[in-house]
C-alpha cells in the first residue's frame, strides 16, 4: 500500500503549527496536539504495585526450580596475570558440588582483578562458595596500571596488545562512528569539530582553561546480575535473567550454544534496576550466561548464578570517569570558542567519550571541537550508563562555562540563553529561572559570600540534551479481544522500573475507550513477541506506538463485526465513551459484542515504523528529535566542614506526549537524585598498589539515602514533536544529564571557588577553600 | 557449676504467626538466609548481605524493650538466626490477607492490604520494585510507633533503605500517612499477647557434615551460666546486635564454634537515670539509648542521630559498639568527653575502669580474658559545663565518620576550667586532644580561645589517610570543630541537632551566622 499523507498539529505551547508528515498506510493516524485523550496522560497508578509491596512480585534472585544448583566464580586476585595451570579437580568432590568448570585457561591473561577464573555448581551457595577455595590456580602476576593518568605515560604497561572489539549494547547513543587507532594505551574517538576553533581562541578577549575531573560510578542496581538456566532437552533453553534487554539475553544465549534463537525462551518478569549495565546475557566483566549455562549442562540441572555486591561493584559495568582539558573564549560577552580534550578510563573496555554537551548544546557558538579518548587501564570494564558521556561532559562544559561568565561578567543563565538554539529548551531556561527566583537566589549568595558566613548557600543551571531514538520495527505488539470482554496486549518487554506495563494499557484503554481493568498486559517474557532493551530512553517511544497500532487494527476488526450485528456499514458504526457502538438506531455494548467474535479472539499484530519527524528541533546530524531540558539546584555549604547538601533542585523537561504524569515524574525524581549522588558521593577507588577496588560494597561506596534528598520540583512542558504514533519519547537519560553539573555550578556560586572534581566531597571543598575557612585571613 | 540445659535445644521461633522448630542448621546461618532458604518466603531480598541497603529489613517484636514489647524494623542480613529464639519474625508476606500466593503479573489488585502497602501503592512508592518489601517493613514499624510527630523522624525512620531508582519522595509521603496509625488490628493484637520478657534461653549444637564444622550456640539467662561457659570454651564470642560480628560471616565467611548471646540476662538490658547518674547496660539497644537521651543527654543523642540506620540502631547494642573498639566507633567519644566510667565483670566480680583507659589500642580492649563489659555509668554533665558533639560523613545516613568528637568546657566566671575534647577518627583508638585542652584551661571562653587552641590539634593527632578522608582533611575539620564548639553553643549549653537536615554538623542551621 502506498504511504499517505498527513498534516498534524505540532510543536509546544505557544509555538504549534501545522507539519506535513508521511506516513506507511497502516500506520495510525498520529495524536498530535489537537488530540483529546481521556486515559494517556492522566494520572493511572502502576498496575504491578501491589505485587511489589507484597512481595509477590518475583525477581530472577527468587525464582527456585526444583533441583536447582547455585553457581559460585572464582575471581582473579590479580588485576593482571597470565594463568600457568588450573586444577579443579580437588573442588570436584566437595560436599554438594556437582559441576566445576575452568572458565580460563593456562596461556590465559587475565587483565583486570575480577575478572573470571573458574566456577562451581553446588547444591548450596555456602557449598559453591568454598569449594571455590579448593580450586588451585598458578599466576605470574603482570605489571599492571590502574589509573587513568598513569595509563597514558610512555612506559606504562599496555593492558591490550592487540586493537580490540567494542562492545555495544542498547544503553549506548546510537549512531557513534568508529574509534581511531591505538597509541600505547589511549585511542581515539571520533572527533568533532565546527569553525575553527584554534583561531577563535586566539582571537577571544577572555580565555578560561581548566581541567575537570569525573570519577568512576558504579550502576549499584540494588537487584545484582544474575541467571538461571534451564536446559529443556539438547537444543533449547529457558534462561531467566535479571536484564533490561530480554531479546539481547536470547540472542547471546543462542550465539553461545549454537542454539536457534527462537529455542531461547528468556522470562525477566521483574527486575531490581539495571541503569545500563544489564544487557546480553553477560554482563560487561563476566560471561554469567556461558557460566550458568555450561555448569547447568554439565550438571544436568538448573542453575542459578547470582553476583553478590562485591563482584556487582567489580565485573558488572560502570560508568568511566574522565578528565576533561576545556579551554573556552569569550568574545565581546559572547562565546566564541568550545575546545574539550578529554581522555577517560572505562577499564578494560571501551566507551568512555563525554557526550554530546559540548559540541551540541550551545551551538550558536561557531567554533566548537571535542576530542575525546578512551584510555585503557585494568579495571572492570565500563558500560553504558543512564546517558552514557553525558553527565560528565555536562559537569565539565557548564561549570567551566560559569566560570567564564564570571571572567566577563555576564550572568550564567544569559550566557547558556544566548547560545542555546533549542526553541524550547530556551523557554525552559526562561520559565525555570522565573520559578526558581534564579536573580534573587543569586543576590542572595553575593551577599553570604561577601559576608564570609560559615554557611553559604549557591545557585546554578545546566542544559540536557538527548535524543529520541525510538527504534522502528524492533517491538511486535499483539493486541487480542477475547470473547470474554478482554483485551489482552503482548509484548516481550521487560519493565525496569519505569512501569511501560501500565503505559501500554492505557494505550490499549484509549483506544477502545474500555476501563483499564479489562486491559491485561503480557510482557516479560520472549515469547509474547520481540522488543526493545530498556536503554537509551526508547521503551515508550519503541513500545507504544506498535501497541496502539496493534490495538487500532483490532478495532478496525471489530468495528466491521459491530457493523455486521448493527447491519450498518462499518463506516457508520460510532464508538461512545464505554466502547459501546452505535449505528442505524441500535446499538451494541462492548460486552455483548464480544460474545459475537467468530472463535476465540480477534487478534492483530503491529510494529512501529521509522520516527516520521522531529518538532521543533533535530537532535543533531540526525532525523530524530532532539530532547531538551534545564535543571536548577540550590545547595548549602558548610565551610567548616566543607559538607555540601543539594537543597532544591528544579528539573524542567520534556518528554513528547505526557503518558502517565505519575510515572513520568517518578523517572525525572529518580534522574536527580541518581545525579544528585554522583555529585556529592559515588565513586569508585582502585588501590594503585594493588590493583583492586576498596570499596566494593554499599557501606564504603555511597549512594544517596533518603535524608540527602534535595526537595525535587519538577516542571513539565509537553511537546508533540510528530515522532510516531503516540507522540512519546524519552527521559530515563534526559534527567539524569545535568543535575551534578548544575549542582557544581551551584558549589561555585556559594563559595566563589570552583570545585573541579567529582564527587564534591568535604575535602575538595576545604582544599579548594584553603586552609581556615570562612574567616578572614 | 556447669551451664545446665538439655544437651540440645532446636531453634523455636515464629514466623509470620506460624511456629517454626529448627534444628538441622548453622548457627550462623542468617534470619534472611533461612528465610529466602527453607522457610520459602522470598519476599524479602538481598541487596548487600551487609546491613547496608535495607532490602532485607523484616520485623521482630521485642518483648524486652522500655515500655514494653514492640516491633522493631531489623536487618535480617546480619542476624543470626539463633538470636530469634523464642521471638516472633514478621515478613512482608504476612501484610496482606493473601500474602503468601504468587498471583503472576495481574495477581492482585489490593484488597487485604495493610495500610502501609495501600499507602505505597498510592504514592507510586516502588519503581523496580526491589527495595519495596524492606521500605513496607520499615513503614510497619513507623505505623506503629507512637512518636514520629516530626518530618526529620520520618526521614530518620526510613534512612535504613536505600533505593537505587530514588523514590525516596513518594516514600516519605507514604511514611508520612501511616505514622503512627496504630491501627487496631491482628499486629497490634499479636503485640499486645506477648508477655512481658520471654527470653528463652538455648543450648543448640550443629552437628558439622561433609566438610562443615561443629557450631555450638547458647542464650544463657545469667551471668554465672556465661561464665561457665566462658570457663569451658576459651574460643567462645559474644554477640547481641550481631551488627558488627554479623560481618564477620556474611563478609569473610566466618563459621563461628562456639557463640553466646547475651539477649536472655535482665540485667544487662538496664537504662537507668537517677539522682543525676546514668547507667546504661550493656546490651541496651541504641534506639532505646536514642530516646533515652533525646531531651535528657543530647551529645548522646546527637552522636546517635546519625549512627547507622533504624535498623542497626534497633539491633547494635551499647556493648557491641564499645567492644569491638573500632578507631571510629561513635559512642567512645561521647563518654570520654562526659567522664564515664567502664564497669566489667568476670566470676571473680566487678571491675571499674575510667573510659580514657578502656581503650587500649587499635581494636583492643581493657578486658581481661573470663570478663565481659557490663554497663557504662556516667554523671550528668554539670550545670556549668558546655557540650557538643559531631559527626563529620559524607552521607546523613549509614556512613561511618570520617571524624566524630565530643567537645566539653566546664566554664566559671567566663573562663575554661576543664576542657574534655574527645575525637574518633583521628588515633588507633578514640581519644583526648591533650594539647587542645591544655591551651584552653585558663583562657577566657571566647571564640579567640577556641581559635587559638584549635590550632594544637596537630601536637594531638597525626591521623590517618583512607578512602573516608585524608590526614589533612581529618586535622583540619578537627580543628575547625573546635572553633565551631564556641558558636555551637552559645545559645544553648548542650545544644541538640536541628530538625532539618542542614549541610551543618553543628547546631544553628541558619546561614545567617556571622564571623566579622
Ligand atoms: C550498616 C552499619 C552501620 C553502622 N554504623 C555505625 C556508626 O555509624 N557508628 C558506629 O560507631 N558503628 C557503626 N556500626 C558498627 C556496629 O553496628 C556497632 O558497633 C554496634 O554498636 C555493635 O553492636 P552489636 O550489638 O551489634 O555488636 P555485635 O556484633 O553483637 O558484637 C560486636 C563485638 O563486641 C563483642 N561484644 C558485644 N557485647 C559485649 C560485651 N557486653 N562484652 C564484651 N564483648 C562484647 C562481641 O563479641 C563482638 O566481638 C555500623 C554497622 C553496620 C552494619
Ligand atoms: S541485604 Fe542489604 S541490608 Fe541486608
Ligand atoms: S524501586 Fe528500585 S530500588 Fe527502589
Amino acid at each position: 500500500m502506498a504511504d499517505r499523507k498527513q498534516t498534524l498539529r505540532l510543536g509546544f505551547e505557544g509555538h504549534l503549527r501545522k507539519v506535513d508528515v508521511t506516513l506507511p498506510a497502516t500506520e495510525a493516524t498520529p495524536w498530535d496536539a489537537d488530540s483529546k485523550l481521556e486515559i494517556v496522560g492522566t494520572e493511572v497508578p502502576r498496575l504491578d504495585g501491589h505485587l511489589k509491596v507484597s512481595g509477590r512480585a518475583k525477581y530472577t534472585f527468587d525464582v527456585a526450580l526444583p533441583g536447582m544448583l547455585w553457581a559460585a566464580v572464582l575471581r582473579s586476585p590479580h588485576p593482571a596475570a597470565r594463568i600457568e595451570s588450573i586444577d579443579v579437580s580437588k573442588a570436584e568432590g566437595q560436599p554438594g558440588v556437582k559441576a566445576v568448570l575452568a572458565v580460563a585457561k593456562p596461556g590465559d591473561t587475565l587483565r583486570f582483578a575480577g575478572q573470571d577464573v573458574a566456577a562451581v555448581a553446588a547444591e548450596r551457595p555456602e557449598q559453591a562458595r568454598d569449594a571455590l577455595a579448593l580450586i588451585e590456580v598458578r599466576y605470574t602476576p603482570l605489571p599492571f596500571v590502574v589509573d587513568t593518568e598513569g595509563a597514558m605515560r610512555d612506559k606504562a604497561p599496555r593492558v591490550h596488545e592487540a586493537p580490540i572489539t567494542e562492545r555495544r549494547t542498547e544503553g549506548d547513543e546510537p549512531g557513534k562512528a568508529k574509534a581511531g587507532g591505538m597509541q600505547g594505551n589511549v585511542r581515539a574517538l571520533p572527533p568533532n569539530e565546527r569553525g575553527n576553533v584554534d583561531k577563535a581562541l586566539r582571537e577571544s578577549d577572555v580565555v578560561h582553561e581548566a581541567t575537570y575531573v569525573t570519577q568512576v560510578q558504579t550502576h549499584s542496581a540494588l537487584e545484582t546480575h544474575g541467571v538461571l538456566v534451564r536446559w529443556d532437552g539438547d537444543q533449547s533453553m529457558t534462561v531467566w535473567a535479571s536484564t533490561q534487554g530480554i531479546f539481547s539475553v536470547r540472542d547471546e544465549m543462542a550465539e553461545v550454544f549454537g542454539l536457534a534463537p527462537s529455542k531461547v525462551r528468556v522470562i525477566t518478569e521483574y527486575l531490581g534496576g539495571g541503569f545500563g549495565a544489564k544487557f546480553g546475557a553477560s554482563a560487561p566483566g563476566s560471561r554469567l550466561g556461558f557460566i550458568a549455562g555450561e555448569l547447568s549442562r554439565l550438571a544436568r540441572a538448573p542453575v542459578k548464578l547470582m553476583c553478590d555486591r562485591h563482584e556487582e561493584h567489580v565485573c558488572t559495568g560502570n560508568r568511566p570517569d574522565s578528565r576533561q582539558a576545556v579551554a573556552l573564549g569569550g568574545r565581546r560577552g559572547k562565546l566564541h570558542a568550545i575546545d574539550v580534550v578529554a581522555h577517560g578510563t572505562a577499564g578494560i573496555g571501551t566507551g568512555a567519550g563525554v557526550g554530546r554537551n559540548a559540541f551540541s548544546l550551545y551551538t550558536r557558538c561557531p567554533n566548537a571541537r571535542v576530542r575525546a579518548h578512551d584510555v585503557f587501564t585494568n579495571g572492570g570494564p565500563g558500560t553504558a550508563m543512564r546517558a552514557p558521556g553525558h553527565p560528565q561532559g555536562a559537569f565539565a562544559l557548564e561549570l567551566a562555562l560559569d566560570e567564564l561568565a564570571a571572567k566577563m561578567g555576564v550572568d550564567p543563565l544569559k550566557l547558556r540563553l544566548d547560545h542555546d538554539e533549542h526553541p524550547l529548551r530556551s523557554m525552559q531556561l526562561r520559565q525555570g529561572a522565573e520559578r526558581f527566583g534564579w536573580d534573587e537566589l543569586r543576590k542572595r549568595s553575593a551577599q553570604l559570600r561577601s559576608r564570609n558566613t560559615r554557611v553559604r548557600k549557591g545557585v546554578g543551571v545546566a542544559s540536557s540534551l538527548w535524543g529520541d531514538f525510538g527504534r522502528a520495527n524492533a517491538a511486535v505488539a499483539t493486541c487480542s479481544v477475547l470473547r470474554d470482554g478482554t483485551i489482552e496486549l503482548k509484548n516481550g518487554v521487560q519493565d525496569i522500573g519505569g512501569g511501560i506495563p501500565t503505559v501500554i494499557a492505557q494505550v490499549g484503554a484509549e483506544v477502545f475507550a474500555r476501563p483499564l481493568s479489562t486491559i491485561r498486559v503480557r510482557y516479560g517474557d520472549s515469547d509474547y513477541g520481540p522488543s526493545v532493551g530498556s536503554g537509551g530512553s526508547t521503551t515508550t517511544s519503541s513500545v507504544t506506538p506498535a501497541v496502539r497500532n496493534a490495538c487500532e487494527q483490532a478495532r478496525v476488526a471489530l468495528q466491521e463485526l459491530a457493523a455486521k450485528q448493527l447491519k450498518v456499514p462499518a463506516g457508520e458504526v460510532r464508538w461512545d465513551g464505554d466502547g459501546t457502538a452505535h449505528g442505524g438506531g441500535g446499538s451494541i455494548t462492548f460486552g455483548q459484542l464480544c460474545k459475537k467474535i467468530d472463535g476465540e479472539a480477534i487478534v492483530a499484530t503491529a510494529t512501529r515504523p521509522a520516527t516520521y519527524g522531529h518538532e521543533p528541533m533535530a537532535f543533531p546530524g540526525s532525523k530524530f528529535y532532539q530532547i531538551a531540558g534545564a535543571q536548577f539546584a540550590e545547595v548549602e555549604v558548610d565551610t567548616w566542614t566543607g559538607v555540601v547538601r543539594a537543597t532544591r533542585v528544579l528539573a524542567v523537561h520534556d518528554c513528547g506526549r505526557v503518558m502517565n504524569p505519575l510515572t513520568l515524574r517518578s523517572q525525572i525524581n529518580g534522574g536527580v537524585i541518581q545525579g544528585t549522588s554522583y555529585a556529592l558521593m559515588e565513586e569508585r577507588v582502585l588501590d594503585g598498589d594493588l590493583g583492586r577496588m576498596l570499596n566494593p560494597n554499599l557501606e564504603s561506596y555511597k549512594i544517596l539515602g533518603a535524608r540527602d534528598v534535595p526537595e525535587i520540583e519538577v516542571m513539565l512542558t509537553e511537546v508533540h514533536t510528530g515522532a510516531n504514533n503516540t507522540g512519546a519519547v524519552g527521559i530515563g537519560e534526559p534527567a539524569t544529564v545535568p543535575t551534578a553539573a548544575a549542582i557544581a555550578c551551584a558549589v561555585y556560586d556559594a563559595l566563589g571557588v570552583p570545585v573541579r572534581s567529582l564527587p564534591i566531597t568535604p575535602a575538595k571543598v576545604l582544599e579548594a577553600l584553603g586552609m581556615i575557612p570562612g574567616r578572614p585571613a | 557449676m556447669r551451664y545446665a540445659g538439655p544437651d540440645m535445644d532446636a531453634v523455636l521461633l515464629h514466623v509470620n504467626g506460624e511456629a517454626r522448630e529448627v534444628l538441622d542448621v548453622s548457627p550462623t546461618t542468617t534470619l534472611l538466609e533461612y528465610l529466602r532458604g527453607p522457610a520459602g518466603l522470598s519476599g524479602t531480598k538481598e541487596g548487600c548481605a551487609e546491613g547496608d541497603c535495607g532490602a532485607c529489613t523484616v520485623v521482630v517484636i521485642d518483648p524486652d524493650a522500655p515500655g514494653g514489647p514492640r516491633f522493631r524494623a531489623v536487618n535480617s542480613c546480619l542476624l543470626l538466626l539463633p538470636l530469634l529464639h523464642g521471638k516472633h519474625v514478621l515478613t512482608v508476606e504476612a501484610l496482606s490477607q493473601h500474602g503468601g500466593q504468587h498471583g503472576g503479573q495481574h495477581g492482585g489488585d489490593g484488597p487485604g492490604h495493610h495500610p502501609v502497602q495501600q499507602a505505597l501503592v498510592a504514592a507510586l512508592g516502588s519503581q523496580c520494585g526491589y527495595c519495596t518489601p524492606g521500605v513496607i517493613m520499615s513503614m510497619f514499624e513507623a505505623c506503629y510507633r507512637g512518636d514520629l510527630d516530626a518530618p526529620w523522624k520520618l526521614d530518620d525512620q526510613m534512612c535504613g533503605n536505600l533505593c537505587r531508582c530514588t523514590g525516596y519522595r513518594p516514600i516519605r509521603e507514604a511514611t508520612q500517612q501511616i505514622a503512627g496509625l496504630r491501627p487496631d488490628d491482628r499486629f497490634g493484637a499479636a503485640l499486645a499477647e506477648v508477655g512481658p520478657s520471654t527470653s528463652a534461653t538455648l543450648r543448640y549444637a550443629f552437628e558439622g557434615r561433609g566438610g562443615t564444622p561443629s557450631q555450638s550456640f547458647w542464650i544463657p539467662g545469667t551471668l554465672s551460666e556465661l561464665w561457665d561457659l566462658m570457663d569451658a570454651h576459651p574460643e567462645l564470642r559474644l554477640v547481641v546486635g550481631a551488627t558488627d560480628l554479623g560481618l564477620d560471616v556474611t563478609k569473610k565467611g566466618e563459621r563461628f564454634p562456639a557463640l553466646a548471646s547475651l539477649q536472655a540476662i535482665a540485667e544487662l538490658r538496664r537504662l537507668e537515670h537517677a539522682d543525676g547518674r546514668w547507667s546504661i547496660g550493656a546490651t541496651v539497644r541504641l534506639a532505646d539509648l536514642e530516646d533515652a537521651t533525646a531531651q535528657a543527654l543530647p551529645p548522646m543523642a546527637r552522636m546517635l542521630r546519625f549512627f547507622g540506620s533504624r535498623q542497626i540502631k534497633n539491633s547494635a547494642t551499647v556493648g557491641g559498639n564499645l567492644c569491638n573498639a573500632s578507631p571510629i566507633g561513635d559512642l567512645a567519644p561521647v563518654l570520654l568527653a562526659l567522664d564515664a566510667t567502664m564497669v566489667v565483670a568476670g566470676r571473680s566480680g566487678e571491675r571499674r575502669v575510667p573510659a580514657g583507659e578502656f581503650f587500649v589500642s587499635y581494636r583492643s580492649t581493657a578486658l581481661r580474658p573470663g570478663e565481659l563489659f557490663v554497663r557504662v555509668e556516667l554523671p550528668d554533665p554539670p550545670a556549668n559545663a558546655r557540650v557538643v558533639a559531631y559527626k563529620v560523613s559524607k552521607r546523613r545516613e549509614m556512613d561511618i565518620s570520617a571524624v566524630a568528637a565530643a567537645l566539653r568546657v566546664d566554664v566559671d566566671g567566663g573562663v575554661v576550667t576543664a576542657a574534655r575534647l574527645a575525637f574518633g577518627g583521628m588515633a588507633a583508638t578514640p581519644a583526648r586532644a591533650r594539647a587542645v585542652e591544655a591551651a584552653l584551661v585558663g583562657q577566657p571562653w571566647s571564640q579567640a580561645s577556641c581559635d587559638a587552641a584549635a590550632e594544637r590539634i596537630g601536637d594531638d593527632f597525626t591521623p590517618m589517610s583512607d578512602h573516608r578522608g585524608s590526614a589533612w582533611y581529618r586535622a583540619t575539620v578537627a580543628g575547625n570543630l573546635v572553633r565551631a564548639m564556641f558558636d555551637d553553643t552559645s545559645q544553648c549549653a548542650m545544644p541538640g541537632l536541628p530538625d532539618r537536615p542542614t549541610s551543618m554538623v553543628g547546631t544553628a542551621g541558619s546561614s545567617s551566622v556571622h564571623h566579622p
